[in-house]
């Protein structure tokens, strides 16, 4: 009997479970064994060449070094901001009137579920040199006489794609935020006041504290996400100007869909792999030897 | 810009290694497709294939918009040709991405006997990419000789000053106004920086202000440059006797419709090669009044 319902309920998670095996599970695996292969797109073979497109990516391609650090900057510049700002929104839209706090909710995260492309693409306008809505607030509202050149600027467009994320993902962490706030009991703020605690120190000492576990929850799926970058640059730069913007997952699309190297890019991804997974685990550490 | 080309005999498969082999093909990618230059290098093959019996070439052409695509597709299917030819901004960009082996070291040491400086732009870190395979781009002026003559005109401008006189006897209209013959073509299309370098160089203004190997400023702001720029617009939109959309420059010389044009000197092969009966001669690009 115990038998027959388990293989109801196997039966019933079977069709995901094919899915996600074939999709994820078989692709994961076959991604490992491509990244030991020197395969061509083309004809189909594959030669086994061991550890050749990890030390050709490590010795000789000078763009992959850009990449990572652009990458690295990214995600440190988005992450950062991201969770300051959706904190900060979490915290400002909890205090004002329920009503006014579902419109603000909706507006904060409308970019979260607006199209990548779509979105990408206004701001490449707003971003404009000549005839940019930001370049002409700078220069009429604000006295800039030299506004930056934003995504034609090697030095400007890498933080221009970042300000684009962090808009589109604050209101995600402002969710998120909001949900550990209104898990945090009253009467923990409620002995603070009678302790005499001022608001700014109720942040400090109550609030933050408890938020720990959220504010883990937003850093690690932030960093994974933020690792992950694509569209941003694609839409907007397309690696350039030169690799100013050049992050790891577009290094991987152009070595395997444009310089058709399907190997090294597997291999590239699965250093990508390896990266967010020791920073996840560091985080992991982190935050578990902090709430211990 | 087509200025340099070059033709990269990789580690493996160089025509030098094919020389020790028995009865082998040389594969050679490039992308020469005006007549002339195809009859150079069918001549260069032809005398190759004299001096190493054993070696037959086989070339294989492409549009050269199309030809890095075409390495990088041989390339990932196994099929690149021995040598084959990239231009030098390709060179770095393969290179960057680690994807391109140095050239052998005696092939280096050859190139660094023979003085061209020309090897300098293909390497990198002390090692040798590639070797130049056809050199040009210097911008000339040209002008139809049966044009000129049948206006009445004895010979090209040399001047700035000289250049709107002579354009406006050359340009004709019909009776509705519409242009059926230009005066002086554009420096290629507008949307490049091609048009715009003749007219700048002439004036002795720069595009970039270059420290340490780095353009750390544009200068098109400077006077020099406006004043070649404001020279430019006058002539097509002041003057009537200059338009981009006439024949788009090229092809209204090369159909003798447009009198003078100033484009890169290895056109002249092309020109040729795509109307033999036109009478058409070269000079230097008008200098500036400044």
């Amino acid at each position: 009997m115990a038998i027959t319902r388990s293989l109801i309920g196997y039966s019933f998670i079977a069709p995901s479970l094919v899915v996600l095996g074939f999709f994820t599970i078989y692709s994961v695996v076959f991604l490992f064994k491509l990244s030991f292969t020197k395969y061509s797109i083309l004809t189909g073979d594959s030669v086994f060449i061991g550890l050749k497109n990890y030390y050709d990516i490590l010795s000789r391609d000078l763009v992959f070094y850009m990449a990572l650090k652009n990458t690295f900057v990214f995600v440190v510049g988005v992450v950062l901001f991201s969770t300051l700002l959706g904190l900060m929104a979490a915290v400002l839209i909890q205090q004002i009137h329920k009503r006014l706090q579902t419109v603000m909710k909706v507006i904060f995260y409308i970019p979260v579920v607006t199209s990548a492309v779509a979105g990408a693409l206004i701001w490449v306008f707003l971003y404009l040199p000549q005839f940019g809505l930001i370049n002409y607030a700078l220069t009429h509202y604000l006295g800039v006489s030299r506004p930056p050149n934003w995504l034609f600027d090697s030095n400007w467009a890498l933080p221009a794609i970042m300000m684009v994320s962090v808009w589109r993902w604050f209101g995600f962490n402002m969710v998120i935020f909001l949900a550990g706030l209104a898990g945090i009991p009253n009467i923990c703020y409620e002995a603070a006041m009678i302790d005499g605690a001022s608001r700014p120190k109720i942040f400090w000492h109550v609030t933050l504290p408890l938020l720990r576990p959220t504010t883990f929850f937003v850093i690690v799926t932030g960093v994974i996400q933020a690792f992950q970058v694509f569209d941003l640059v694609n839409v907007m730069t397309r690696g350039g100007p030169g690799h100013a913007t050049e992050v790891i997952v577009y290094h991987v699309y152009q070595t395997s869909f444009q310089f058709l190297r399907i190997g090294r890019a597997t291999a590239m991804a699965v250093i990508l792999f390896g990266i967010i997974l020791v920073m996840t685990l560091v985080q992991l550490k982190v935050i578990r030897s902090s709430l211990a | 810009m087509k200025t340099l080309k070059v033709s990269l005999a990789l580690a493996i498969g160089s025509i030098f290694i094919v020389q020790a082999a028995n009865a082998v093909t040389l594969r050679f990618l490039d992308d020469v497709e005006f007549r002339t230059g195809v009859e150079v290098l069918q001549e260069i093959i032809k005398d190759f294939e004299k001096l190493h019996p054993r070696v037959k070439v086989e070339r294989t052409q492409f549009e050269w918009l199309d030809l890095r695509q075409q390495v990088i597709i041989r390339s990932a299917g196994g099929t690149l040709d021995d040598v084959f030819a990239l231009t030098p901004p390709q060179v770095t960009e393969f290179y960057m991405k680690g994807l391109l082996d140095p050239a052998p070291q005696y092939l280096k040491e050859d190139m660094e006997k023979s003085m061209i400086k020309a090897w300098d732009i293909l390497k990198i870190k002390g090692k040798l990419y590639g070797v130049p395979a056809m050199g040009g781009g210097t911008i000339a002026f040209f002008y139809n000789k049966d044009l000129f003559a049948e206006a009445g005109v004895d010979k090209p401008p040399t001047t700035w000053d000289e250049v709107l006189p002579i354009a406006q006897k050359l340009t004709k209209r019909d009776a509705n106004g519409n242009l059926v013959q230009l005066g002086i073509g554009p420096f290629s299309q507008l949307k490049d920086v091609f048009p715009y370098s003749a007219w700048f160089r002439s004036n002795n203004a720069w595009y970039w202000e270059i420290k340490d190997n780095k353009a750390v400023r544009p200068r098109c702001d400077e006077p020099n440059a406006i004043e070649a720029l404001t020279f430019m617009h006058d002539l097509i939109y002041k003057h009537g006797v200059c338009d981009p959309k006439f024949g788009g420059g090229y092809f209204g010389f090369v159909l003798g419709k447009t009198a003078m044009i100033g484009i890169a000197s290895w056109v002249a092969l092309a020109v040729d090669s795509e109307n033999p009966d036109l009478n058409f001669a070269s000079t230097l690009v008008p200098y500036s009044r400044s």
